[in-house]
């Protein structure tokens, strides 16, 4: 006896041609159904999505209005605040003074000569020392004109 | 394997029922004929076939994770779903007070589709075989997997099956004899 014989007779066993199609058809049915069920799934994802996102740019568009209000309302109050008149004329004024005392500072009168002035150099010094020894008169500040630097220089380059 | 199975399987990963389909009329009858033999009943060879591609339909997308050539994935959930077949009819039999033996020794009526009745003799003594010399039996002669291909679908080292369809052969040969 031939066992292997035996069992490979019973690779003649064979379903029902009828069966077979039906089987394949509804296999193919469910594919159907499945795909639209996929469909109908991806679908509402879709829609869902659709309606948040315009959901989410209306509300981006709303806040986006209301800031702007609001920024434009602080903005609006800056500019008026620098664009108040009285408040440039007394900083303008202020500015004048500043330059008139700064003028006061660089336009001394020639007899006001500040001890600044005489030891700013010691070649001024020395000049100085050079007029009294020639005999010149020395100078009272009050009364004899005083040397500005740069006839002290005009001087000291003669 | 089927010419061009491997573009079948990602086309039908894709969800293209018609390649699906392809690979359905290429391993139908191998999976039909695997559960006939271990059921006997041919409504319920049927019932058993159809939701073997069922299952295989609908996760197909899982099939890659598996590593398994199609032919093996199938067989698996076969033998799976056979499983679960006779395990649903132990629960009924039990309920029933039937005899638990009814399932596993066939009445001869059962066979008169059959026109051989050597076939019918064959299939008998194999159905007395454990499930899982049943299993290599079936896929060792009547699919002609080697032992590797049989060995990746029942889980088992090449060794083991060699050895189990050994003693399955042995079983059997004892079966038809007496």
């Amino acid at each position: 006896m031939d066992l292997i014989k035996l069992l490979q007779k019973l690779k003649a066993i064979k379903a029902d041609p009828d069966y077979a199609r039906m089987s394949r058809d509804q296999l193919l049915g469910l594919s159907n159904e499945r795909t639209g069920l996929f469909r109908a799934t991806w679908q509402f994802i879709l829609h869902s999505l659709q309606f948040g996102s315009a959901l989410a740019l209306a509300t981006i568009l709303i806040m986006l209005i209301v800031g702007g209000f609001a920024a434009w309302k602080s903005v609006s109050h800056v500019k008026l605040g620098s664009l108040n008149l009285s408040s440039l004329q007394v900083e303008a004024e202020a500015i004048d003074v500043q330059i008139q005392l700064t003028n006061i500072v660089y336009n001394q009168p020639e007899g006001l000569e500040t001890t600044q002035q005489t030891a700013i150099t010691p070649k001024i010094l020395k000049a100085k020392e050079q007029t009294k020894s020639m005999s010149l008169k020395p100078v009272s500040s009050s009364s004899a004109p005083t040397i500005t630097i740069d006839e002290a220089l005009d001087r000291l380059s003669e | 394997m089927l010419d061009g199975e491997n573009k079948l399987i990602e086309m039908a990963i894709r969800g293209e029922a018609s390649a699906f389909g392809s690979l359905y009329d290429y391993y139908q009858p191998k999976i039909y004929r695997f559960v006939f033999v271990k059921v006997s009943r041919r409504e319920e060879a049927e019932d058993l076939t159809h939701q073997v591609f069922v299952n295989a339909w609908l996760n197909i997308k899982n099939y890659r994770e598996m590593g398994f050539p199609l032919g093996s994935w199938l067989y698996q959930i076969a033998r799976n779903q056979v499983i679960d077949y006779y395990r649903t009819r132990k629960k009924e039999s039990s309920l029933e007070e039937m005899d638990s033996e009814y399932f596993a020794v066939r009445n001869d009526s059962e066979y008169a589709f059959d026109a051989d009745l050597e076939m019918a003799r064959v299939k008998g003594a194999v159905q007395k075989l454990k499930p899982e010399q049943q299993d290599i039996i079936i896929l060792r002669f009547v699919e002609d997997l080697s032992p590797k291909e049989i060995a990746e679908v029942i889980g088992k080292s090449e060794g083991a099956v060699k050895l189990i369809q050994h003693r399955a052969l042995n079983q059997l040969r004892k079966l038809l004899l007496k």
